[in-house]
Order: C-alpha cells, then sequence, then structure tokens
C-alpha cells in the first residue's frame, strides 16, 4: 500500500529543533534538530525504502496519523464528522435566557437590557418541549445565559430541578453551565447551582481592577472586579471557572496583569482570551477593536505568560474540532424569555431575526428562511476552507464573518502554532 | 523524538455526543461599535 503525507500536519519551529502536530489525530511529536531533515524527507518521500533508524521513524508518522494510506480522503473523512455532529440526534444543547435583563452596563455590550423575563407560559413550553425530546437523547447540555441569569435564579432553581427529573425519567446525562457576570455568584448561590448540576461557570474579568473597572460597571456606573473576584476566590472549589478576559486596544497591554490576582486559585480555573470585535448591534461605546492580527500578536505574548506562569487555557478551539459552533447544530437552540429561538447570541431579544419559536404544545415553530443559512452552509464548499490545513480545527469558522478578509475570519489560523503549543498544558 | 502526544484513532464516536451550547463562549467574537 502506498502512503502519503497528510494535508494536516503543521510543523513548528523552535529554537533547538521542532515541534510537529498532527491536526486530525492530534498527534505531538517533539524532534530534534537531527530529526528535522530527516522527517522532512520521509515525509515528502513516503514510499521510498527506508532501513534501520529511518525505517522506526518512518513507522512513527505513520501510526499517529503524519503519514496515510494514499487512498484515504482526510477531507472526506472531516466531512463526516462534521456532518454527524451537525445533524446528530444523540444530545440536545439549549441555551436558556431567563432574562434580558443585566445589572451590569459593560461598555461593548451588544444587547439592549429590555425589562423581559420569562413568563410562565414559555416557562411550560420549555418544559413540554424539553419532555417531547429528551425520550432517546443520551445527554442534555444546558447553558444558562442572559441578561445576567442570576437575576432570576429562582428560574434557574426551578428549571433545573425539572430537566433533572426529566433526565432521570429518561435516563439521560444531564450537564449544565453558566454564563454570568459573576457579581452574584456568592457561596449560597455557588453552592445552590452545583447542587442542581452547574458543573461550570464561565465568568469574565477584562484584566487587572482599573482595565475591568473602565469596561464592566454596574447600572448606577460603579466598578465590579473586586466582588467579582472575592466570589471566584470562595467558590473556586465548587465548580469549573472559565475566565473570559475581553481585550481591546487600551486594555491589552493590561491584560496578563490579571495573572497576579488569580495565582491563589490557578489549578482550578481556566483562561480564555478573546478579542473585543465590532457588531452592527453594538454602536457608540468609543471602544477601539485590535485588528485581528494585531490581537494574534497581543495574544501570543500573554500566552506566553500564562504558559510559563502555570495557568490552564480553555481547550475550545485549541485543536480538533466536529462544528465551528453550536449554532450550526440542528439540535442546539437559544432560547430567549419570550420563548423565541435563536442561533447567535448577537439576535437575542431581537424578535425579528429569530428561527423559530416554541409553540404551547411545546414543538419548534421554525422560520426556516432565517434558520436554513445556519442548517445547511458547508465549509467543505468553500474553496478556501477546502485547501486550508486548519480545517479540522476551524470547520470553517463563523457563519457571521464570511465574506470577511480572510485575516479577520482566519483568526484561528493566525494562531494555531501557539494553540499547539499550550494544548498539551507545557508538555512542549 | 519525542512523542508528547499519541495521535487519537479515527473516529466519529465523539462527534455524536458534541452537543456544545450555542452561546459564543468559545470563538472570540465579543462585539463592540468600532474597529
Amino acid at each position: 500500500m502506498l502512503i502519503k503525507e497528510s494535508d494536516y500536519n503543521i510543523l513548528i519551529t523552535e529554537e533547538q529543533g521542532a515541534l510537529l502536530a498532527n491536526l486530525i489525530t492530534e498527534a505531538l511529536i517533539k524532534l530534534d534538530s537531527e530529526h528535522v531533515t530527516l522527517v522532512h524527507r520521509i515525509l515528502k518521500e513516503p514510499n521510498k525504502p527506508y532501513f534501520g533508524e529511518e525505517k522506526s521513524t518512518l513507522k512513527v508518522l505513520k501510526n499517529n496519523g503524519f503519514l496515510i494510506d494514499s487512498d484515504f480522503d482526510e477531507l472526506a473523512y472531516l466531512k463526516l464528522r462534521f456532518f454527524v455532529a451537525r445533524y446528530g440526534n444523540e444530545a440536545l444543547g439549549l441555551s436558556i435566557l431567563p432574562t434580558l435583563r443585566c445589572n451590569f452596563r459593560c461598555v461593548y455590550c451588544y444587547e439592549d437590557h429590555l425589562n423581559i423575563d420569562m413568563e410562565e407560559t414559555v416557562r411550560k413550553r420549555l418544559l413540554r418541549f424539553v419532555d417531547r425530546e429528551l425520550p432517546g437523547k443520551r445527554e442534555f447540555d444546558v447553558s444558562w445565559f442572559g441578561g445576567e441569569p442570576l437575576l432570576r435564579l429562582d428560574l434557574i432553581e426551578d428549571l433545573s430541578s425539572q430537566f433533572l427529573r426529566l433526565c432521570d425519567k429518561y435516563a439521560v446525562e444531564y450537564k449544565a453551565q453558566i454564563t454570568t457576570n459573576g457579581y452574584l455568584l456568592t457561596p449560597s448561590t455557588a453552592k445552590n447551582l452545583a447542587e442542581l448540576g452547574v458543573h461550570a461557570a464561565q465568568v469574565t474579568l477584562d484584566g487587572p481592577p482599573e482595565a475591568h473597572d473602565s469596561r464592566r460597571i454596574l447600572a448606577n456606573g460603579k466598578g465590579t472586579f473586586s466582588q467579582i473576584m472575592d466570589n471566584i476566590l470562595a467558590s473556586a472549589d465548587l465548580f469549573e471557572f472559565r475566565i473570559r478576559v475581553n481585550i481591546d486596544r487600551a486594555t491589552a497591554p493590561f491584560a496578563g496583569q490579571l495573572l497576579d490576582f488569580l495565582e491563589p486559585v490557578k489549578e482550578k480555573i481556566i483562561l480564555g482570551f478573546y478579542p473585543v470585535s465590532p457588531t452592527p448591534r453594538a454602536t457608540g461605546s468609543g471602544i477601539k477593536c485590535l485588528s485581528m492580527s494585531s490581537f494574534a500578536d497581543v495574544h501570543r505574548e500573554i500566552l506566553q505568560e500564562v504558559h510559563e506562569r502555570g495557568f490552564r487555557l480553555v481547550k475550545g478551539f485549541a485543536l480538533t474540532a466536529t462544528v465551528y459552533c453550536g449554532a450550526y447544530q440542528l439540535n442546539t437552540h437559544i432560547v430567549d424569555p419570550r420563548g423565541d429561538l435563536f442561533k447567535c447570541v448577537e439576535d437575542v431579544g431581537h424578535g425579528e431575526d429569530r428561527v423559530g419559536y416554541l409553540t404551547d404544545q411545546g414543538t419548534i415553530e421554525f422560520d426556516y428562511k432565517r434558520m436554513l443559512p445556519w442548517a445547511v452552509w458547508d465549509p467543505f464548499q468553500d474553496p478556501e476552507c477546502r485547501k486550508c490545513e486548519v480545517l479540522p480545527v476551524c470547520m470553517g469558522g463563523c457563519l457571521r464573518l464570511l465574506g470577511r478578509p480572510s485575516e479577520e475570519r482566519c483568526f484561528l489560523k493566525q494562531t494555531i502554532k501557539e494553540r499547539i503549543r499550550f494544548a498539551f498544558h507545557g508538555a512542549a | 523524538m519525542t512523542i508528547l502526544a499519541k495521535g487519537r484513532a479515527y473516529d466519529i464516536a465523539e462527534a455524536k455526543m458534541a452537543c456544545m451550547p450555542a452561546d459564543c463562549n468559545g470563538n472570540g467574537v465579543m462585539p463592540c461599535a468600532e474597529r
């Protein structure tokens, strides 16, 4: 059988030697300087006769997916994985917004802070929907979102209890997480949530106190860093905190200083750094965003510090993905307090952009015109994606970024080498 | 030459269960007004 080089090998040159990764199998090999040349030669000419150590090296490359059978179609395999994840029927995923209200007025926020909470009729529709959908599923994933979801802790508690009961009834695994600004996440609330199956909380800290308090403020204008940090330190044992750090041009130089504050809990938290990005939904904030390439430079520096100090990073988009975003999945929905369904969080509260709604019978009435692009867009039809070596990680990226220049749309590609290094928690 | 991570077998079992919450938690897009 003839063999060929995988299209998804990434070679990262280091000060001494190199790292070789395969983005489908997630194999990672460290090469000393002598092996760099040898491995390069074998990858380019894998069907030549090799003996001794060279033969052993070829075997390692083959066993780890760097070399593959010449008739194996990697693109077709990725396509299968993508469509299984997209149309698979084994899991149900809901992002639920109990309220659109928020106690914060973050300067970059794209939401409108409408005074809308989930009414009893919608609560009943949602429960009927879950009751109809769960039979036959293996997993039910819930993400509490908002608005600030903890403003309606009572609803979260009520719905969580019902979800746990239904999962028990239908023998479905239940997993829940919450995205909260963290201000109301007191130790007693955290304990309640943990007991109701919430295993992770995403909380945002936009850098050290001065930076954070210039971006994430209460409705009365006061800063929030101190209260959030107290809450994280007090409840770090209860569930996994995913600390999101949004970075813009002004806060970029200070973002790394946040690590000093998180040092006491660094083994219990996971960090993720993201660029503040422009959207038509948010205007007039005065925030200057970094270009994707500038963010990539900032990100590289921060990741180095994160690595050196022994913090952990969000694994998401580090290596192989099945779909880029849950929005592409048929069984994943965002449910707003009115029972409207959306694909992208940027649209919540904007009824005119809903892709469907929950009926009194607990079924979905889709607006197919709005839903179809999310349900059928196919990166495997995109000429750029088809030839991209980072496709197994990106899987086509965000639908909202289609049509933008590749330096904006393909930001995962720009940081792939750092992502590979840190995906292995410092193993490299 | 050191193997830091062994290659995983080709398998779509994980994809069957990959139901990600659609709240943009991981993709790095947090919007603002202007570039």
